[in-house]
């Protein structure tokens, strides 16, 4: 190893992981889901039960692959502190956090605020954040949006709004 | 002679079911639609799937009749639409054009882009009416095989429709895509299971006893991750060459018949394989085009074959990924998954009782095709150059409206704020999920088939009383069980060789890195 990170590699081993102890707790759940004193081959817990069993051979066989690219020393590099710092203050990262935020923050939005507010206040922050137009314009194509949005899926085709 | 009775009877319906359908709210629906469509799928990163998802919430309000001939529109027109961009900027509106790209962009290079443009939507009219014809043919036929399904064989079709899925969405590492593939069924695990109503892994949320919603959970997987992962690239691009002349003359396609025949077929064919899509037909069809092709040599370098090869093969799934769906119930392409979310809305069942419920509705979906694919060619074909025009918009102004369509298609078909908090859980899922290169259609194929899984194989058990052996002896089923072990075993063959091949570059690229270091 040279500490170089190789694609996947670390991320697999992760993701195998977490696939063996999903797994192992979708089977334990799965086991508690018998009714009805009936046997194991009707009891609604049979089938996640094969699943759970499922999920931890397949993350047992991704496992092994990615250990045997170098997947331990990997996933420990990747998640160093100089690596995950490298990754946080990547561009294309921090504008993949930052979009995911903004719509996390309108969804939450919506359940509280009328629809068209909300909208709008989205498509401005959104538009403002992307550099998509000037502050004016992305204010009045965000009302303006937003307005349409609303208008036609509310009272054209009568579909019921958040 | 029953079949021949059969087919003539399918196609009369057929017929009157277009006759019927001619009337202005449908024919305004289908070309709106179309037009709808083409629009999103010209939009370089949207795809069908996405058009699909943001437009479904349009069809809920509408009549079955009238939600079909839109969505099915709308779903021609973005595979279709895709073709603007892959040849004016090379980069593919839609996955399903980027074989397009190879032949389009040099052709528009040469100033040729109008007629690669005209060429690309007569080739994509061609493909879906040869697909609906073999579709309108064999369906029927497939109907009798599956009314011989017992609950073992439909446990093994959902098994099969995975696993097949899997092994062709994840490239080179079908290992992933089976994973994805079983995490769906896990997903349809949720909520209150079919033979004795008892509520599974619902963690005491009320609104997750009915199960997870299929359409948020689309439009989570499609939309929300598909908005995340094309606004964080930056790609910069610039149109090429003028559009020009669009409609080519007709004798530049005599020659072309038999490749537009040729990628018609495996079109069908791949769309009739579940969850396999568009794209894999594309490139499937430009590639056995460019080695069986007499001028193969030119591929690549502004062939109209090359062109032809792509565009009528990714058209051609569309009815071929509507056989298994009407017939079986399982989506052939992750949009028609979109498209049997819908009509589940609309209280339509898919799958081998469908005749009998709902007799008219193959013919109705046949018949909204046609004028569908009709409606494509004539905007495909007028508004060559505006579609162009539509590439000069920034994706920055367009894609943050689409967050809020998918807001409401995830809040409308069951009017609860919960939908929308769970599109956004499965938009984030299907974003981690595409950044470590898992595929997304075998997470939605799992979802839409696990119940049908789970049902059948314990309801098979029921039947044999817990026997396996008995079940072992149906020959249908043996068949399946064949195809899931080969699947299985080539699978974990091409695995282990992409792993190798993998472990080999990164050692090349440490050793360089040594060397390099050293210096």
């Amino acid at each position: 190893m040279t500490g170089r990170v190789h694609k996947g590699s670390g991320a697999d081993y992760i993701s195998a992981l977490c696939l063996i102890v999903f797994g192992a707790a979708f089977s334990i759940a799965a086991l508690r889901m018998r009714v009805f004193n009936n046997s194991l081959l009707v009891s609604p817990g049979l089938f996640p039960l094969i699943l759970g069993g499922v999920f931890i051979l397949l993350g047992l066989l991704l496992f092994r692959s990615a250990a045997l690219r170098g997947g331990r020393e990997q996933a420990f590099h990747v998640l160093g502190k100089e690596h995950l710092n490298a990754f946080f203050s990547s561009p294309r990262v921090r504008k993949g956090t930052v979009l995911l935020l903004l719509v996390v923050a309108y969804v939450v939005a919506v359940g509280y605020f009328p629809f068209l507010w909300a909208t709008a206040g989205y498509l401005i922050v959104t538009f403002l954040y992307l550099k998509a137009m000037k502050l004016h314009w992305s204010i009045l194509l965000a009302l303006a949006a937003a307005w349409a949005i609303t208008a036609a899926f509310r009272d054209l085709f009568r579909i019921p709004m958040p | 002679m029953e079949i021949l009775h059969l087919l003539a009877d399918e196609a009369a319906q057929v017929g009157s079911s277009l006759i019927g359908s001619l009337n202005p709210t449908i024919l305004g629906l289908i070309f709106g639609g179309s037009l709808l469509g083409l629009l999103v799928g010209a939009i370089p990163g949207l795809t069908a799937t996405m058009a699909l998802a943001l437009l479904i919430n349009l069809s809920y309000g509408m009549q079955l009749q009238n939600a079909v001939a839109f969505l099915l529109a709308v779903y021609i027109g973005a595979v279709s639409g895709g073709l603007n961009a892959a040849i004016m900027i090379n980069i593919p509106g839609t996955p399903s054009a980027a074989a397009t790209c190879l032949d389009g962009f040099p052709l528009a290079k040469q100033g040729k882009g109008g007629l690669a443009i005209g060429t690309g939507i007569i080739a994509s009219f061609v493909g879906t009416l040869f697909s609906i014809l073999v579709m309108i043919f064999l369906s029927p036929l497939i109907y009798r095989i599956a009314l011989r399904f017992g609950h073992w064989e439909l446990f093994l079709l959902a098994l099969f429709g995975i696993m097949i899925c899997g092994t062709l969405s994840a490239g080179k590492d079908p290992l992933k895509g089976w994973i994805v593939g079983f995490l769906g069924f896990g997903a349809a695990m949720v909520g209150m299971e079919q033979i004795f109503a008892y509520p599974r892994l619902t963690f005491g949320f009320l609104q997750l006893k009915g199960g997870i919603p299929l359409i948020p959970a689309l439009i989570g997987v499609f939309g929300v991750s598909e908005f995340l992962a094309v606004l964080q690239e930056e790609v910069a691009y610039k149109i090429e060459g003028r559009v020009g002349k669009v409609i080519p003359p007709m004798r530049e396609f005599i020659p072309l018949i038999p490749s537009a025949i040729r990628s018609g077929i495996i079109g069908v064919v791949i769309g009739a394989i579940p969850g396999a899509g568009e794209d894999i037909g594309s490139w499937l069809s430009y590639d056995v085009g460019k080695r069986r092709s007499k001028k193969g040599h030119l591929f690549g370098t502004g062939s109209y074959e090359g062109l032809v090869c792509s565009e009528v093969a990714n058209n051609a799934v569309i009815g071929g990924a509507m056989i298994p769906l009407l017939t079986l119930a399982v989506p052939g392409s992750p949009p028609s998954a979109m498209f049997l979310a819908a009509v589940w809305l609309h209280g339509v069942r898919p799958g081998p009782m469908l005749n009998f419920e709902n007799p008219g509705f193959l013919p109705l979906v046949a018949a909204m095709l046609i004028l569908g694919s009709l409606a494509m060619l004539v905007w495909g074909l007028t508004l060559a150059k505006p579609m162009v025009a539509v590439l000069k918009i920034k994706r920055e102004i367009l894609l943050p409206i689409v967050i809020p369509l998918t807001v409401i298609g995830a809040y409308a078909g069951g009017v609860r704020i919960f939908d929308v908090y769970l599109m956004l859980a499965f938009g984030v899922l299907g974003y981690v999920l595409r950044q470590m290169d898992y595929p997304l259609a075998p997470l939605v194929l799992g979802l839409i088939l696990g119940p049908l899984a789970d049902t059948s194989f314990r309801r098979a058990l029921q039947q044999s009383r817990g026997a396996v052996l008995p079940l072992l002896e149906r020959p249908i089923g043996l068949i399946l069980i064949a195809c899931v072990v080969w699947l299985i075993w080539t699978g974990a063959k091409r695995t282990k060789q992409y792993y190798a091949e993998k472990a080999i570059a990164d050692a090349a690229e440490d050793a360089a890195a040594a060397a390099a270091d050293l210096k």
